[in-house]
């Protein structure tokens, strides 16, 4: 059994080593492995500006992001007790979206709310703060798990139709750019969003370490987690800042991702047959990132010259991946 | 020393809003460490309010509960988790917990911040799963568990808690007899042989009455406590339940269903 684990472990990380090399060697330019190894110590070598302005970085935004969102869905499945639970159910990510629209396409009747480069991530991090504000206010008074579902499509949809109308209104060019911006890009981040991006990731992992133990004991019902010692509100709220953070830093930088966040989880119960946290956790970190990872080489279209939007891949692998669990439901609902 | 738990005019019921439902004023009654107490009453008397209250899980409207003379309401979630245990109904099992995981999660309030067992822990859920014979069981998924085994998992997960108080609310219940009988049968062992408080909840009547030291009877907001045999002599079983269903027999101390 532990040595099952640790065979685990190795492939697990050996598989997102392999994906991040293959992820930083594929694009436009197939870099050679001679080169490749080459670039990491010799800067004058022509594939060196290649791989440290654009592949390195779009590697770890894969990693990071991808990572964030798995354990986002893993916190917040645990968090509501509930397996279709995730970013973007919840309507955390419609939130980002709300906010990022009224930024870019309501700023004529509304003024631009957050100017500066990091206006954008800005407004999807306030975006999906909010959310989640509402969703947790509503799940302490709504009991019903079913009810705080639906009350999150609902939202999706209400925030949906805001944009929709939005839109109708908006001048071409910022339509397309918020366009571009919901269909994800892991390029294009700067050394210093990459490092706010890291920070923001950091503190929200160290949140979510901290509500590990509690999210552990959590997992039998509210009543035996409290008369066993664990402090509900406290572990809510790392779990609920970790998630907010983590979801709404990831979808600020590359725009919303779905499904990650939500099969996630479900790929690493079934693959380390657990519900203990403390492997679980850095499992999804790391299966999140893979799966990134995997998603970019599969955007690129390795031999072709097209490149397809990421989130494009994601809801394509990820779409099966959610009606398998709803055919296999009976089973789930015991499963978080 | 004998330890004690003792309630003090105590109001029991549920907040919601403005509005303030009380189901049981002024109750007050002491116990000591070794005694096995059984809640009996009608459906609705007010049996779940009182353990969870007592548990600390639904606040008291007014007055308070004491152990020996610490008043619990101000205490920490955690130290608190080391006074008091309680069994509510069998929650919902994930597939993958086996009966050591949920034994480790019992040693929640003595763990560090990741919840890694110390030797001390171990030792204590050994000691645990050897007294209540469920050592073959420990590696075991507990969803593979009959309802009366898994009852019995939960009552050694309160035990390695290790709280001089457990809370069980209606342990017995969806029990064939045989696991009635071998569930009062273990708690009454618990209060007696490790000599702690065990206050539980039940339907089962005639085992109620057989197995307690004590009996807190609710009816009609109103608590009545005392030992079996003060309360056959009050004469306050007869009028429980309605007289042309359920008889009470004061010399067998047996209720039984009129036919």
């Amino acid at each position: 059994m532990k040595q099952n684990q640790y065979l685990l472990w190795v492939s697990l990380l050996s598989g997102v080593a392999f994906l991040g090399l293959l992820n930083i060697r594929l694009g436009s330019e197939w870099i050679p492995w001679v080169a490749f190894g080459e670039s990491f110590i010799d800067a004058e070598n022509i594939y060196a500006p290649i791989l440290w302005e654009f592949r390195l970085p779009k590697a770890f935004t894969a990693l990071l992001v991808g990572g964030s969102l798995g354990v986002s869905g893993l916190l917040m499945q645990s968090l509501f007790r509930n397996p279709m639970a995730g970013p973007f159910v919840l309507g955390i990510s419609s939130g980002a979206s709300l906010s990022v629209a009224l930024m870019l396409m309501g700023s004529s009747f509304l003024g631009t709310l957050i100017p500066g480069n990091f206006g954008l991530v800005g407004a999807a991090f306030l975006g999906s703060l909010g959310v989640f504000s509402i969703i947790i206010w509503a799940s302490q008074r709504i009991r019903s798990i079913m009810s705080l579902l639906i009350f999150g499509l609902m939202f999706g949809s209400f925030t949906g139709a805001l944009v929709s109308n939005l839109s109708f209104f908006s001048t071409s060019e910022n339509l397309q750019r918020y366009i571009f911006w919901g269909l994800g890009n892991l390029g294009g981040l700067n050394s210093q969003a990459l490092t706010l991006l890291g920070l923001g990731v950091t503190v929200g992992l160290l949140l979510g370490l901290a509500a590990l133990k509690g999210l552990n004991v959590f997992i039998l019902g509210e009543t035996y987690a409290q008369t066993a010692g664990v402090e509900l509100k406290k572990i809510r709220l790392l779990a609920v800042g970790s998630c907010c953070l983590l979801t709404g830093i990831s979808t600020a930088f590359v725009g919303p991702i779905g499904f990650v966040g939500l099969a996630v989880p479900h790929i690493c119960r079934m693959a380390f047959r657990t519900v203990d946290h403390r492997i679980l956790f850095p499992a999804c970190f790391f299966i999140g990132g893979g799966l990134l990872l995997g998603c970019d080489i599969i955007a690129q279209l390795p031999g072709s010259n097209y490149i397809l939007p990421i989130n494009g891949v994601t809801s394509l692998l990820g779409a099966p991946v959610v009606i398998w669990l709803i055919l296999k439901q009976r089973k789930l609902w015991n499963n978080v | 020393m004998e330890q004690r738990l003792r309630i003090e005019d105590l109001h029991i019921g549920y907040r919601t809003g403005g509005n303030t439902h009380t189901v049981i004023p002024n109750l007050s009654f002491e116990v000591e460490s070794g005694t096995l107490i059984s809640i009996i009453g009608r459906n609705g008397s007010g049996k779940t309010t009182l353990l969870q209250s007592i548990a600390q899980l639904l606040a008291v409207l007014q007055g308070k509960i004491y152990w020996n003379d610490t008043d619990l309401k101000p205490l920490s979630t955690q130290a608190k988790a080391k006074l008091i245990s309680y069994v509510g109904q069998i929650p919902n099992i994930p597939p993958h917990l086996k009966l050591q995981d949920l034994l480790a999660l019992s040693r929640n309030p003595y763990t560090n911040w990741l919840g890694n067992l110390e030797q001390s822990d171990r030792s204590q859920i050994q000691n645990v799963a050897d007294r209540l014979d469920l050592i073959p069981w420990l590696d075991r998924p507990l969803v593979e568990l009959s309802a009366g085994q898994k009852q019995r998992c939960l009552i050694a997960a309160a035990l390695v808690q290790d709280t001089p108080i457990l809370l069980l609310d209606e342990p017995s219940a969806f029990l064939d007899l045989d696991h009635k009988a071998s569930i009062f049968k273990l708690l009454q062992e618990i209060a007696h042989k490790h000599n702690k408080i065990v206050m539980l909840s039940t339907h089962d009547l005639n085992p109620a009455l057989q197995i307690s030291d004590k009996i807190l009877l609710l009816d009609r907001g109103q608590g009545t406590f005392g030992s079996v045999q003060e309360l056959v002599r009050q004469k306050i079983f007869e009028n429980i339940f309605h007289q042309k269903w359920v008889g009470f027999d004061p010399d067998l101390m047996q209720f039984s269903i009129c036919v």
